[in-house]
């Protein structure tokens, strides 16, 4: 079955054309695209340009709407995730420390966690285990590696990039790579995204997954939780017969 | 010694117009800066064509060298290559360069 590879996690309030992007994106060989908002504020227009962009690219590209988690302090993490949980279909929260990382790692409202060499805290085998445990994805961004100012920080970045992995490797945590693009010039075909991920340290066919299976996945997932019909995991209400 | 599979790459060029030259000088320091000058060595990609005036081209490396030089082209600067089709003959890269000519000629054409 061929592949369908998703770009999870495009920054659409910077982006100075939308549907630029998602030409290229399309051109590029993606499938889908999540689009995504880091600002509180902003939050209600994602929703509307998803919308608008989703009728737009009917039956070309699936468009999927993200949220993403900046804080500092856990309980307004908290807030913030029962506030978009049953509105957007990805989460992502950004661990900026130790308190958040951890809350993140367990929270069932969370997607995606994300780590970047600029945050307090580095990723370790204890946070890998409670991935693996609650089912969480591991989200590594590319824009970190093209908005590095000079040769000392990406070689910083790919060698934090590489223990993640290494640490990765040791219990099969699930990894989703995306752009993270905030320009369009940042955005980048998925198999040269997914050859990253090899020669860091992944499998060929794990290094494929984390552009295309993980993150489908989750949204499948999160899509069927969004609907009406869901009551509770393994409770749905049935229409008509059938699956709803 | 077992002969290394030979791979050309047909590519056209987004968000820049470099020259073949300036093109190869970047492409060769990131690899050389990520793989060290053993490894460059090793995986240094030939330029077989190049169109300036669609920024397409081939270019030719090696089966085991494919995901390094594939991930060197993310991290390029002044402009980013885009695989179209990796494939195993001079003759067929040729074709599918033809191709991707012609639809990028009459897309410059039609703008």
């Amino acid at each position: 079955m061929k592949r369908r590879f998703i770009d999870a996690c495009v920054y659409v309030e910077a982006l100075e054309s939308p549907q630029a992007a998602l030409d290229t994106l399309s051109h590029f060989g993606y499938n889908a695209v999540a689009l995504s908002t880091s600002r509180a504020s902003e939050y209600e227009g994602l929703l509307e340009v998803v919308s608008k962009l989703r009728e737009l690219y009917a039956g070309k590209l699936d468009i999927v709407s993200r949220v993403d988690i900046v804080e500092r302090s856990p309980p307004k993490v908290k807030k913030l995730l029962s506030k978009y949980r049953r509105k957007v279909e990805l989460v992502a929260v950004h661990c900026v420390n130790v308190g958040v990382a951890r809350l993140a790692a367990r929270d069932g409202r969370v997607d995606l966690l994300l780590f970047k060499p600029s945050f307090q805290f580095k990723f370790d085998r204890s946070e890998a285990k409670m991935l693996v445990e609650n089912d969480k994805l591991l989200e590594l961004q590319l824009s970190v590696l093209l908005n590095a100012p000079g040769d000392a920080e990406m070689s910083a970045a790919l060698n934090y990039y590489r223990n993640i992995l290494a640490t990765h490797q040791k219990l099969r945590s699930r990894v989703v790579i995306s752009s993270g693009a905030i320009r369009e010039d940042m955005l980048r075909a998925p198999k040269d995204m997914a050859s990253l991920a090899f020669i860091l340290g992944l499998s060929e066919e794990e290094a494929l997954d984390a552009v295309s299976k993980n993150a489908n996945k989750r949204v499948e997932v999160n899509r069927f939780k969004m609907k009406k019909s869901f009551i509770m995991p393994g409770v749905w209400v049935e229409e008509h017969g059938e699956e709803s | 010694m077992k002969r290394a599979k030979v791979r050309y790459l047909v590519f056209d060029i987004h968000y820049g117009k470099p020259s073949p030259f300036s093109l190869m000088n970047e492409l060769n320091a990131i690899i050389a800066k990520l793989y060290g000058l053993l490894l460059y060595a090793k995986y240094k990609p030939q330029l077989v064509l190049f169109d300036e005036t669609t920024c397409t081209g081939i270019l030719r490396t090696t089966n085991e060298a494919l995901p390094y030089l594939r991930a060197s082209f993310l991290l390029l600067k002044s402009a980013y290559l885009h695989v179209h089709k990796v494939t195993g003959t001079a003759l067929k890269a040729k074709k599918l360069w033809k191709n991707l000519y012609a639809a990028k000629s009459s897309s410059l054409a039609n703008a």
